[in-house]
């Protein structure tokens, strides 16, 4: 199927500037995205494989996972501040 | 809750979620990829995720793979609403940075906001002195953990 569409001209710099990023042309990433909007949900455990698999092998608990994530976010937040602040 | 439920979830929630997919947070965001709940994010939101997943410490504990964590943000963004641009109706002194995701909230007009962080927890507990103006204020929104999240979805099944 072709499909011809009209995006406004901020969109079509936000696709171009992403499909750049993904090294690939403006039609095959929104083509591919399209896909991706028409396929069945996807499973989070097959998009995190390995990720997962490796966190189940940690031994390391759901309570130390989002301590230890806390405690990353807010020292990147504090970081971000002092670079703001100069 | 349903489909039409708005939500909005905090980044570490994302990122326990792909760290262990049938753990709560994991739970959380896969309603939200099949659509069983309405989620909104924001460009600030991405932004936080993508610099909680690039520190060093983050990749090195978790082993993110970059090919893994762009497929991830490739389903966020395909599963959420992306909202911009919207007023900052609310600040929070004990932390600032909070504050932008009660305001993705009131934007969304969603009702609850998941996460694990005691910041934003705190402000559904009485007994906090922010809690209650917050509660004043906005009455209709909550903030619950992923574990309250889940127990309140499966109960309204």
């Amino acid at each position: 199927m072709v499909l011809s569409l009209s995006i406004s001209a901020e969109a079509e710099a936000r696709l171009k500037a992403k499909a750049a990023a993904a090294g690939v042309d403006i039609e095959t990433y929104a083509a591919r995205h399209l896909e991706l909007i028409a396929a069945p949900p996807r499973s989070l455990k097959e998009i995190s494989g390995p990720i997962s698999e490796d966190f189940a092998r940690s031994g390391m608990s759901e309570e130390e996972l989002s301590e230890f994530l806390e405690a990353e976010k807010h020292a990147m937040r504090t970081e971000r501040r002092e670079k703001r602040a100069g | 809750m349903t489909a039409t439920t708005r939500v909005v979830f905090d980044c570490n929630t994302f990122v326990q979620a792909l760290a262990a997919p049938e753990g709560p947070a994991g739970q959380c965001v896969q309603l939200a990829i099949e659509g069983k709940v309405s989620l909104f994010i924001s460009p600030s939101v991405l932004d936080e995720l993508r610099e909680v997943t690039s520190r060093p410490k983050v990749i090195a504990k978790l082993h993110l793979v970059t090919e893994r964590m762009e497929d991830f943000f490739e389903t966020l963004e395909i599963a959420a609403t992306l909202l911009a641009g919207f007023p900052e109706v609310f600040s929070y002194q004990r932390d600032p940075d909070d504050a932008h995701y009660v305001n993705l909230a009131l934007a969304a007009d969603a009702k609850l906001i998941v996460s694990r962080d005691k910041d934003l927890l705190d402000l559904m507990d009485v007994s906090k002195p922010e809690a209650g103006d917050f509660q004043n204020r906005f009455p209709s929104l909550r903030i619950l953990n992923p574990v309250q999240f889940l127990g309140e979805f499966v109960s309204s099944q």
